[in-house]
């Protein structure tokens, strides 16, 4: 321990030396950065992978604990100071709270994989369930605390190596081209490396022979995990190196201030109770529409490797899925979003004579979401159709809405939210009045009726429209005749559908000469 | 109600305080830090005072009212697509409206639009700067924007033409002071909304490239901003570093709530399907849930094994499952009502950068550091 600590302060010694020489740039407040080009380790230590790492620190403390670490045996070869993968395992889903041996086996990876435990024999990225030895490095090399880990260490690190014997700590390739190119770079301080090295090793044979195994293969796992080419679990996002530090100055904390008097003035205007009830009650009405719960009908292509349900579903389908149709009775909302369901409810309200509402919001919407050098032309013909007095199609507001409209549009320079007042209004009238109104209507249970009858029919939902916005104004009594007019439809087709949206059912199968009209 | 103060105000507070700078420095600096105490002084106090009233409030945890919910059934989901073929780290991507094409960034500059469904890559554009770390598709599917360290959003037209044709194609729209982190169509091809590192979202128009509203509030970088499915409202959300996430009027550019209660900085936030709702996920391990009317948080979703920053989160369509993509290289799956993880899906091998559901909620799109996208 003495000799680690002694080590560990020269290496600070001359870890401070460096910083006034490749040290940090100006500007960087929040980070201490070396970059060594050799072990590839950009230390960015940004206060999001320090917090993980600090996370992983009492982890690895929990698992040391936890374990016994002792003496294998390796094809006759002793081992000491290690644990078998399964007993590592074990320990780490214990200490972490894993709920089962695959989470355990993952965090155990995870803590090989940012060095604070390491495979004996044979280098690998994952730790094994099995009977494979690990051991489990010592704080000195955990990644929170070796930030120095820098040339100049690992100039030593080889130097240390080559002076012992060359069979079992000589130099692989890459580590030999990796100390030519230091023994350039370091040339100046070259002889401090070497008489570092040289004392170094001198403390480390005062070790016992069992230590002096376990050390070497600790230090040997820390540098083998800098190695370029290995991941660099320690790198950040950039948008957390560069994020600045901003200091608390006076227009942070008038900021701050601002935002918590909104808070204090914003009411809520559910009590949370309420608020989670009414979202319980939502997400049940939907899961019948989750693909995930629920499965889809045609299935779900990711799965299926079909694309049947895009194709049965798109903005343009003669026929919308029954599905689709019956989610539009769940709310306004579902049925704005849908495009076509937009087009059914316009369709209703034509019948009503009040489809100016519908047109009005949709043309809002196109308003406030249009290219800058549209906004005041659309504007304007949204004035003159739908609220200029006299206008074609005019939609009824009352006059405070009126009057605050046409204040935004004269005061204004900017007129892409001008109708905000009246869009609302609209909206409302929409959802309380039409929409309520629309979904008992004949049309959308025509439409929901010829979704069913898909498969067989084939027939476009605006035919079924047609049908029933013709037919809507009639007394009831000839409601009945309209339904049983539904029912025979195989039988005989009205003549005022257009032949080709309606293919003729064939009697004959094996009658090839043509189309047999029914009769 | 609306928020009378705004940005404007605070220009003229810190107009009149740099006046009283002319005087004698020493005297001047003194000051300046007495009135930085105050300040803080008065924030804190604030924030007690906040605390005091959130704690009157009796609060149910959503878990209560989800208690006569059926437990979650066997999901049994399965990484069912591998996306290869980015050379470097997977930081963004975003699904098409058509259901199956996806488009991603990544950190050597490069963007890719695939078909997911076949796993083909179709386009391959090089933008002239490294950490492309957001992208978009365009509601047409039309048009992407990408953007990252270069502080802009360039948009690009997708055509079969010759890749270099598409090079010159790419126009910058939005500019902003620091990196840009996030973007997003507005609803329409017209609009695009961006945050960034300079602590500002901003709405521009993309043919003229000329700001329509920024949005000014956050005291720190912006990391991920939202817009709710419903067509019907006129917010958004952004979160960032600061911790907390503000909702902001799209016509006024006011910040009309706002949120904390993460500790750490948030990086990412999306809306429930119902609009009313929002989950965040933090570099502090944990997801939160939050709900607009409530005004506050309404269930949290950590555990001990989870120690790793949470980069993605979305819902499934009925909301009912939250993703949430960690840095640990694991997707978990979580029962947002019952506040239980229902499952982990293993398969990226190193951390998850984004995660996205498709637009008919049919599968979830993960991107990774390991530079491979998954469906």
């Amino acid at each position: 321990l003495v000799s680690n600590l002694f080590a560990a302060y020269i290496l600070q010694l001359f870890g401070l030396f460096f910083d006034r020489h490749f040290g940090a740039l100006p500007g960087e407040e929040s980070r201490s950065r070396k970059v060594c080009p050799f072990t590839q380790l950009e230390i960015i230590l940004a206060m999001s992978m320090a917090s993980t790492l600090s996370k992983l620190d009492g982890l690895s403390t929990k698992v040391r604990l936890r374990t016994q670490l002792r003496t294998h045996k390796f094809f006759r070869v002793a081992v000491p100071g290690a644990v078998t993968g399964a007993n590592l395992v074990a320990a780490v889903g214990e200490s972490g709270q894993a709920e089962d041996e695959v989470e355990a086996a993952h965090l155990a990876t995870l803590l090989l994989q940012f060095g604070y435990l390491f495979p004996v024999i044979e280098d690998a990225f994952t730790v094994r369930d099995d009977g494979t030895l690990y051991r489990l490095q010592r704080p000195y090399f955990w990644p929170s605390h070796a930030t120095q880990a820098d040339n100049v260490e690992y100039a030593i690190y080889l130097n240390k190596r080559l002076l012992r014997n060359e069979q079992k700590h000589g130099l692989e390739e890459d580590e030999a081209q990796q100390y030519n190119k230091l023994a350039e770079l370091l040339a100046h301080i070259w002889e401090f490396i070497t008489v570092q090295a040289e004392l170094q090793l001198k403390q480390q044979k005062e070790k016992k022979k069992a230590d002096k195994v376990v050390y070497d293969s600790e230090e040997r796992a820390f540098w083998r995990r800098r190695r370029p080419g290995n991941a660099n679990h320690l790198e950040e996002h950039i948008q957390k190196i560069e994020r600045r530090l901003r200091k608390e100055n006076a227009l942070g904390y008038k900021a701050k201030i601002e935002r918590i008097k909104l808070s204090l003035k914003t009411k809520p205007w559910l009590k949370a109770i309420k608020a989670s009830d009414t979202m319980v009650q939502w997400v049940e009405k939907l899961e019948d529409y989750d693909a995930f719960l629920s499965p889809t009908n045609p299935p779900n292509p990711w799965i299926s490797d079909d694309c049947s349900l895009w194709l049965l579903n798109t903005d343009t389908v003669e026929v919308p899925t029954e599905r689709r149709v019956k989610r539009w009775g769940l709310s306004v909302h579902e049925l704005v979003k849908d495009c076509i369901g937009r087009q059914v409810l316009e369709t209703f309200l034509e019948s009503e004579f009040s489809s100016e509402n519908i047109r009005f919001w949709i043309a809002i919407q196109d308003l406030k979401y249009a290219k800058n050098e549209e906004i005041e032309s659309k504007a304007e013909r949204i004035y003159e159709e739908f609220l200029a007095r006299g206008a074609p199609c005019q939609v009824n507001v009352d006059s405070r809405t009126l009057e605050k409209t046409i204040e935004c549009l004269e005061s204004s320079k900017n007129h892409r939210h001008a109708f905000f007042f009246a869009e609302e209004h609209v909206f409302t009238l929409m959802s309380k009045d039409s929409y309520p109104r629309f979904v008992r209507s004949n049309i959308y249970k025509g439409v929901l009726s010829a979704a069913q009858q898909q498969g067989s029919r084939r027939l476009g939902w605006r035919n079924f429209v047609f049908n029933m916005g013709a037919t809507k104004k009639m007394p009831l009594g000839n409601k009945q005749t309209k339904m049983s007019r539904e029912d025979t439809a195989h039988a005989s087709l009205p003549k005022q559908l257009s032949s080709d949206s309606l293919p003729v059912k064939q009697m004959h199968s094996n009658n090839k000469s043509g189309e047999q009209p029914m009769e | 109600q609306k928020p009378t103060t705004s940005s404007s105000d605070k220009k003229a507070e810190t107009s009149s305080s740099s006046k009283k700078a002319e005087p004698a420095a020493a005297e001047n600096a003194s000051r300046a830090a007495e009135s930085i105490e105050l300040l803080a002084r008065e924030a804190e106090e604030l924030r007690m005072k906040l605390d005091a009233e959130r704690n009157k409030l009796n609060d149910i945890p959503i878990e209560q009212a989800a208690d006569r919910l059926s437990p979650l059934p066997h999901t049994g989901i399965k990484s069912r697509r591998l996306l290869k073929g980015h050379a470097g780290k997977v930081l963004c991507m975003d699904w098409s409206m058509d259901k199956r094409h996806i488009v991603s960034s990544s950190q050597d500059g490069k963007v890719i639009v695939w078909d997911g469904f076949t796993t083909n890559k179709e386009h391959a554009l090089t933008t002239a700067t490294t950490w492309t770390m957001a992208c978009a598709y365009s509601p047409s599917s039309q048009l992407i924007a990408c953007g990252g360290l270069d502080n802009k959003c360039s948009v690009v037209p997708l055509s079969f033409d010759d890749d270099i044709q598409q090079k010159k194609r790419f126009r910058a729209v939005a500019t902003h002071t620091s990196y840009m982190s996030c973007c997003m169509f507005l609803r329409s091809d017209n609009l695009l909304l961006t945050g960034s590192g300079d602590s500002t979202c901003a709405i521009w128009d993309v043919e003229s490239g000329q700001l329509i509203q920024n949005f000014h509030g956050h005291t720190g970088d912006v990391f991920a901003i939202d817009v709710p499915r419903c067509d019907t409202g006129n917010i958004f959300i952004s979160a960032g570093a600061d911790k907390h996430s503000l909702v902001w009027d799209i016509r006024t550019g006011l910040c009309v709530q706002s949120f904390d209660g993460h500790e750490a900085d948030i990086n990412t936030v999306r809306f429930h399907p119902n609009g009313d709702a929002f989950a965040t996920g933090s570099d502090d391990a944990s997801c939160r849930l939050f709900d607009l009317r409530a005004d506050r948080q309404v269930c949290i979703y950590e555990k001990e094994s989870i120690l790793f920053p949470v980069n993605g989160v979305d819902f499934s369509a009925s909301g009912r499952i939250l993703f949430a993509g960690y840095g640990d290289y694991r997707v978990g799956v979580w029962d947002s009502l019952k506040a239980t993880r229902h499952t982990t899906l293993y398969g990226h091998e190193n951390r998850i950068s984004c995660l996205k559901s498709s637009p008919d909620g049919t599968a979830i799109c993960t991107a990774s550091w390991d530079c491979t996208i998954r469906v």
